[in-house]
């Protein structure tokens, strides 16, 4: 299914249904434009366009390790007091 | 589910990675409260699974900075934390050893390439497993763990006068 913005480009409803998620989670439309800004956005950040330019190559999960020295500087230096529990009301 | 033990569980994990990818400490205790303001909107909507729920709350924060800033150039990679803000660390570390750690982490982070940079803080800080990140971010599992690798050699590098390995 195909939506129509006046002159601008026909848009997939379908990759429309990404923004939508992105709203319900938090996001906002503003306009036309950034519906359409965001469905280039998508496309731009496709899962083909991202893994072919950028080789991927064998990691063993050991060098992954949090534990490494760097790991506990960062654990160390990111340990901050989390903000007061809002007020959940009805 | 019970909203609150997922502020006590995720909060703290949430406000750390926010600040290590570049929100100043103020703005990301305000995007933690929103953040979980919305997840209570959405409560009855929301099925129990512990990772599942990781994931919408890093999302629901990642889309409300979206909003504040709608490019990176608006985040501001500046440790402004006070020590008395930054709270006890350990009796290992003063608080001003630590005060400088995060100034010279929080620089060193906004040298690395956003994507590197997300998928790094997200393990690291924000104690994302690699299958959550690449359901985050849309990227395949084994992309995930080269952005992470790839981000520590850079990291290593640039401090490389901390003699981090």
């Amino acid at each position: 299914m195909e939506i129509n913005f006046g002159n601008a480009p026909r848009v997939n409803i379908d990759s429309g249904a990404a923004i939508g998620r992105d709203v319900a989670l938090g996001g906002e439309v503003k306009s036309e434009n950034n519906v359409k800004g965001g469905l280039q956005n998508l496309k731009a950040a496709s899962l083909d366009t991202l893994q072919k330019s950028e080789p991927v190559a064998h990691v063993p999960d050991s060098a992954l390790s949090r534990d490494d020295e760097l790991g506990k500087l960062v654990s160390t230096a990111f340990t901050l007091p989390a903000p007061s529990m809002p007020d959940f009301k009805p | 589910m019970n909203i609150e033990d997922q502020y006590r569980r995720l909060a703290p994990r949430l406000t750390n990675w926010l600040v290590a990818s570049g929100s100043p400490y103020h703005e990301a205790c305000d995007l933690v409260q929103s953040t979980f303001l919305k997840l209570w909107q959405m409560r009855d909507d929301l099925r129990d699974g512990d990772e599942a729920i990781s994931g919408l709350v890093f999302t629901i924060a990642r889309n409300l900075r979206k909003n504040m800033a709608r490019d990176e150039a608006r985040l501001s990679f500046v440790a402004e934390i006070t020590d008395e803000d930054a709270g006890s660390v350990g009796p290992e570390s003063s608080p001003s050893d630590v005060a400088y750690l995060r100034r010279r982490l929080t620089a060193a982070f906004a040298k690395l390439p956003p994507i590197l940079r997300e998928a790094y803080t997200l393990f690291q800080v924000g104690e994302m497993s690699v299958h959550e990140i690449a359901v985050q971010t849309g990227v395949s599992e084994s992309l995930v763990k080269v952005r992470i690798f790839r981000a520590k050699e850079k990291l290593q590098k640039i401090l490389a006068d901390l003699h981090v390995t």
